[in-house]
């Protein structure tokens, strides 16, 4: 052992004996840690020299080597493989070129006949000044050999180029002519010899050429060189599985007979009727699809990330197979090595389309996304990578895939979503969606203690609850959630199903066919828990509403005391935000008098269900290996900085109170009064302060800024709670970090895509405001888009699209599809003072305008009325005033015809006064973002005209008003 | 157990081998394929397992390989016909593998800097067989090496590299591969010593 210094016990070094040596190695703990250290170091490197020395090499290398070196024809293992024995005319197989080429060495019997020919008409062209003996240039012209004569002068084999020189040419001509014979015997070859003599005839590849030309014409950035490997695998073991189920139905399994590689006429009539015909018989689809999974399962894709389209196959025959398979094996083993080129991206929510396009500008290969994924977003902030590595990477984050097409060298890749990773995002939104139920069912259990009590002992109870919440809580069970938190319990499996579908179930003391009955032990408590509400009546007039609202003098009626009042009772699972359901429960009563009705409801969100995978990611525990990565260790502090910058209103939604928006809050505790980041935000300022690239999806979400802030924390935790808080998963992969949301398969279907989000803050620049066809265009989204307050209140602050909500208003939206059916002429003369008039509507409008305005109505409508029907459209933005002539409080005239605007309030009021000298500056106001549909008809035979007018109110939402 | 002066099988550079070497690089140049063949199956098993060493990754490790390979090809004029051919290939596979991991390294990224970035692609590479425990106990270790002090372990005790060639690979002097190399010794010394010791 080689002693060192010990600190411990100064060593003090003699060189005069050994004994100072022992006794120090006997005396100092440290020394003889050491020397175990020693040991053990030793054993550990023996065990990785054993391990390095069983570790195998990769099958292929030296092949992929020898090719990029210009090598590949010296290939030994690839006669390893097995001849394909399917070479056509100009078809070059491995086995084929192994047999040329190493002919003067192999000495196989066909290949020994070519090169003899070869060196006969060599001999010949020595022996004859007036060039080679015609009766050799035939044969060898009749053994299809012209390839290889061409290119024997050029190339000569190794060996036998050098030994056909001076001298021994002599003897060459000694042998040739006692050889005669077998060249005789060659040139009345059977069509089979024939066949194998072309199927060993040189390929195109182009040959061994000596090495310092070969350097010297490498381009000097010849890194992108194409790696092609010799098959390793057998075709035919992969043909044989496909041929087996085919033998059994169709024809017999059989090799591929000389005849179909081209040859002699005779042969062809003559051959296999079978294998003849099933060059012409379509392969099955079913089994073309098992070759074509069998073939990608046993075929190595050497760019991992890169789906090949397997080749179209016409016909049943085994030539045609195995040269698919062939053709995909070649394809498989190529890498396209301009993926090489860096790419520097810093790309914030950007689509995929753009993201494609910028890959393309940057290495100039063509490469785009696919009309299925062009839509979605991405953010990729990277710094100088190899373009391969951000495809494999994004590849991995999405599930998408590169179709690669085209010719080497002149690849273009298009990015994909295939049905397999379409059909599992499907699958994840239905456990998702099963997730959330079972969710708000656990909430629901937990009321199940408040199920035996009345009304009036919860509201005694909320009296005395300790908190605000608890105290609210209580006060809605006891109102409008109490019907509701009886019904649930009482489900039947129908029910609960029919629930879990979407469907709004609804009960009434005294059903309609449309409704279900409400057990009669709850009616009367259902009523109770409309205590503060009553019934009056005075004369012929009758109404409900709260207590102390009926006109003076009205007779007034608590539910529960009247026998003809009806209680109701609803319940429905909103879906409003996708990945979030909120139980509502309605409770009410009504009541008939004569030929009319009164109803009063009240609402109340009894359970709200996330997905628990959703809701809280654990990206502590999911990345608990990483904890310890070099790389995540540094302290690091960011504050995202906000692009969002527009601030909005929500015109048309409910802003507070709906189904989710508890939820929401929670979710993604985004502040109004704060300005909002995005994800896109957050990942930015990660990017800054830790350098490291990252990839991401993206999806309209906002953030207060501080749960997504990080002060002096190490980048683990500091990405955990982050990503946590985002309810986004991060995972470290090659140095990327990639992220990804939690809930992404519900994120995508409510995202707006960028395109038609550019197009209409284009329009508001250009007008002002959305236009009517802006509105009417985002009508026609998806309903889960519209629906999605996150994704409304990102469209307007992140956008600027103000005025969203009014086509996101769920009551305006059907009207405002109802709009894209007419054409644009039509749509200007409904917004004109000139109304479009009834007639000019084709059947189909002129139905849905019946359905639209006058649907629900009791009355028959007279056919002389539609003669003088018309539809109107007032569309009004903020940034305008306008002057509302007052009509004693009745909203029987459509808001053009007594509304007045103008640009300022001025204008306004100047023009007001023409029409009423009365208006005064009071009246004028400033113009909400609304929009108002009007379905009228001709005046009737009392003279009435009936109409309806649909609009949208900022105020509450929505507003129906229909007179006579 | 003697370490400061291994000698093991994979360690090349004796005169014989240097003229065996300038020799098979001479039939190269001169256009002998079957040379070049030669070179290649000689010298790819060591290069592949020295970059597998280092990425711990398969595919990586080949891709390395090959462009080894191809920067030797095209550089081979420049070899010196005196000196051994593996460490000169090792050391064209070094620069590959240091390009590769600048390639992988933030640009601005100020992490620690002994062992920045190597973890996504300088992982030694797993045993795969249970009982190495040792192996596995020194996989360990020499993670938490500096990179620098790692790579001379792993070319000196695991690939069995004199200092003199870990010189010439590495491209640094011979003064500072022996001086790192006490360091590195010595760090794993306290790593192992100590757990050595409480047994």
């Amino acid at each position: 052992m080689t002693m060192k210094r010990c600190e411990q016990i100064p060593f003090r070094w003699d060189t005069r004996g050994e004994w100072r040596h022992r006794w120090h190695a006997l005396f100092c703990a440290e020394c003889r840690a050491a020397g175990r250290a020693d040991a053990k170091l030793a054993r550990g490197a023996r065990a990785f020299r054993r391990m390095r020395r069983q570790a195998p090499l990769p099958q292929g290398l030296e092949a992929e080597i020898l090719a990029r070196l210009g090598l590949e024809g010296l290939i030994e293992n690839a006669s390893a493989a097995p001849p394909t024995d399917v070479c056509g005319p100009g078809v070059a197989t491995p086995a084929g070129t192994q047999a040329v080429e190493t002919a003067g060495w192999k000495g196989t019997k066909s290949a020994f006949a070519d090169w003899f020919l070869s060196l006969r008409r060599q001999a010949s062209c020595l022996s004859s000044p007036r060039g080679p003996a015609p009766a050799a240039v035939r044969c060898a012209a009749k053994a299809r050999l012209p390839r290889f004569s061409r290119q024997a002068p050029a190339v000569p084999p190794p060996v036998y180029g050098r030994v056909l020189t001076g001298a021994t040419a002599l003897a060459i001509l000694v042998l040739a002519a006692l050889h005669l014979p077998l060249a005789r015997h060659s040139h009345h070859a059977t069509p089979d010899q024939r066949a194998t003599l072309r199927a060993t005839a040189p390929s195109r590849r182009a040959p061994l050429v000596p090495l310092p030309a070969r350097l010297a014409t490498r381009a000097p950035d010849s890194r992108a060189t194409r790696l092609r490997s010799l098959p390793t695998d057998d075709t035919s073991r992969l043909l044989q599985p496909a041929a087996a189920p085919r033998s059994a139905t169709a024809a017999p399994s059989h090799p591929v007979p000389s005849s179909l590689l081209g040859g002699h006429d005779a042969a062809d009539l003559n051959g296999d009727p079978v294998a003849d015909a099933l060059r012409w018989a379509a392969l099955p689809v079913d089994e073309g699809n098992a070759l074509e999974a069998r073939v990608r399962r046993a075929v190595r894709v050497r760019d991992d990330f890169v789906q090949i389209p397997f080749p179209r196959l016409a016909a049943a025959s085994d030539q045609q197979i195995a040269e698919a398979v062939e053709s995909y094996k070649r394809e498989a083993a190529v890498v396209d090595t301009r993926l090489f080129q860096k790419v520097g991206l810093q790309q914030k929510s950007v689509s995929f389309d753009d993201f494609c396009q910028e890959l393309a500008r940057q290495s100039g290969i063509r490469i785009e996304a696919s009309r299925g994924v062009a839509d979605e977003k991405i953010t990729a902030l990277v710094k100088e990578r190899p373009l391969r590595e951000v495809m494999r990477q994004v590849s991995r984050l999405f599930s998408f895939t590169w179709l690669r097409s085209g010719k080497e060298g002149e690849y273009r890749y298009e990015l994909i979503q295939d049905l397999r990773s379409q059909l599992l995002e499907e699958e994840l939104r239905n456990r998702d969606l099963n997730e959330a139920f079972l969710a708000m069912d656990r909430e629901m259990q937990a009321l199940r203690p408040y199920l035996s009590l009345t009304p009036e002992e919860l509201r005694a109870k909320a009296e005395a609850a300790p908190t605000p919440e608890q105290k609210k809580r209580l006060h809605e069970l006891a109102g409008a959630g109490w019907g509701g938190l009886q019904m649930y319990f009482r489900l039947s499996p129908e029910e609960m199903a029919a629930l879990r579908f979407g469907q709004e179930l609804a009960y009434d003391s005294q059903p309609d066919p449309k409704e279900r009955p409400l057990p009669n032990e709850l009616r009367l408590a259902v009523l109770g828990t409309m205590s503060g509400f009553d019934f009056w009546k005075q004369g012929e007039s009758f109404g409900v509403g709260p207590i102390g609202s009926a006109p003076a003098g009205a007779q007034e009626h608590e539910p529960k005391d009247l026998p003809e009042a009806q209680a109701t009772v609803s319940l429905h699972a909103s879906r409003s935000e996708l990945g979030q359901i909120g139980l509502q429960a309605g409770s009410g009563f009504a009541v008939r008098s004569g030929n009319g009705s009164a109803a009063y409801n009240l609402d109340a969100v009894l359970a709200q269900g996330v997905s628990p995978s959703v809701a809280s990611p654990a990206n502590a525990r999911a990345n608990a290996a990483l904890a310890r990565d070099p790389a995540l260790q540094p302290v690091v502090s960011w504050r995202p900085e906000s692009s969002c910058r527009c601030e909005g209103d929500y015109p048309g939604l409910e802003l507070p109170g709906g189904p989710n928006a508890g939820i929401e809050g929670t979710l993604e505790g985004t502040s109004r009064g704060s300005e909002p980041v995005t994800t896109a935000d957050v990942l930015a300022a990660l990017h800054r302060a830790a350098g490291i690239d990252l990839l991401s999806d993206a999806y309209t979400r906002l953030y207060a800024p501080a749960p997504v802030s990080v002060q002096k924390q190490p980048l683990f935790d500091a990405l955990n709670r982050v990503a946590d808080a985002m309810h986004y998963r991060w995972r470290k992969e090659a140095g990327f970090l990639l992220f990804r949301s939690a809930g992404y398969f519900n994120d995508k279907r409510k995202e707006v895509p960028n395109r038609l989000l550019e197009r209409w803050a284009a329009s508001i620049r250009q007008h002002g405001h959305l236009t009517l066809d802006d509105l009417v265009e985002i009508a026609q989204l998806q309903d889960v888009q519209l629906d999605s307050r996150i994704v409304a209140e990102g469209v307007v602050r992140c956008h600027g699209i103000r005025g969203w909500g009014l086509a996101a208003s769920p009551n305006l939206r059907r009207h405002l599809r109802f709009l894209a059916t007419l054409d644009p002429e039509q749509r200007r003369l409904a917004q004109s003072p000139a109304d479009l008039p009834f007639r000019q509507l084709n059947l189909g409008q002129q139905q849905q305008f019946l359905a639209m305005g006058f649907g629900g109505c009791t009355t028959p409508i007279a056919p002389e009325t539609l003669l003088a029907a018309r539809l109107r459209v007032d569309l009004s933005m903020p940034g305008q005033f306008e002057w509302v002539r007052e009509t004693g409080g009745a909203r029987k005239e459509f808001p053009i015809e007594r509304r007045i605007r103008a640009a300022t309030r001025e204008q306004t009021l100047a023009a007001a006064r023409q029409r009423d000298p009365q208006a005064t500056a009071a009246q004028i106001q400033p113009t909400a973002a609304d929009v108002h549909v009007e379905y009228a008809l001709g005046p009737g035979p009392d003279g009435a005209r009936q109409f309806q007018i649909v609009g949208c109110w900022s105020a509450n939402g929505g507003h129906e008003a229909t007179g006579r | 157990v003697h370490l400061e002066e291994t000698s093991l099988p994979g360690s090349l550079g004796t005169g014989k081998m240097a003229s065996a070497d300038a020799r098979l690089v001479e039939q190269v140049r001169r256009g002998d394929a079957e040379a070049g063949r030669r070179f290649v199956r000689l010298y790819y098993p060591s290069v592949y397992r020295y970059l597998l060493g280092r990425t711990g990754r398969p595919e990586t490790a080949a891709d390395l390989t090959q462009e080894t390979f191809l920067q030797a090809w095209r550089s081979l004029e420049t070899f010196d016909d005196r000196m051994p051919l593996r460490p000169w290939l090792l050391r064209i596979a070094h620069r590959e593998l240091l390009q590769a991991l600048r390639s992988q390294r933030p640009a601005t990224h100020d992490f620690n800097a002994g062992t920045c970035s190597l973890d996504a692609i300088a992982e030694l590479p797993d045993p795969g067989a249970a009982g190495w425990t040792e192996a596995v106990e020194l996989r360990e270790v020499l993670r938490a090496l500096p990179a620098e002090e790692r790579e001379l372990v792993v070319l000196h005790y695991l690939d069995g590299y004199r200092c003199e060639e870990i010189a010439q690979i590495l491209g640094i002097p011979l003064g500072r591969v022996r001086h790192r190399l006490v360091d590195a010794r010595a760090r794993l010394r306290r790593e192992l010593g100590e757990d050595g010791a409480e047994r």
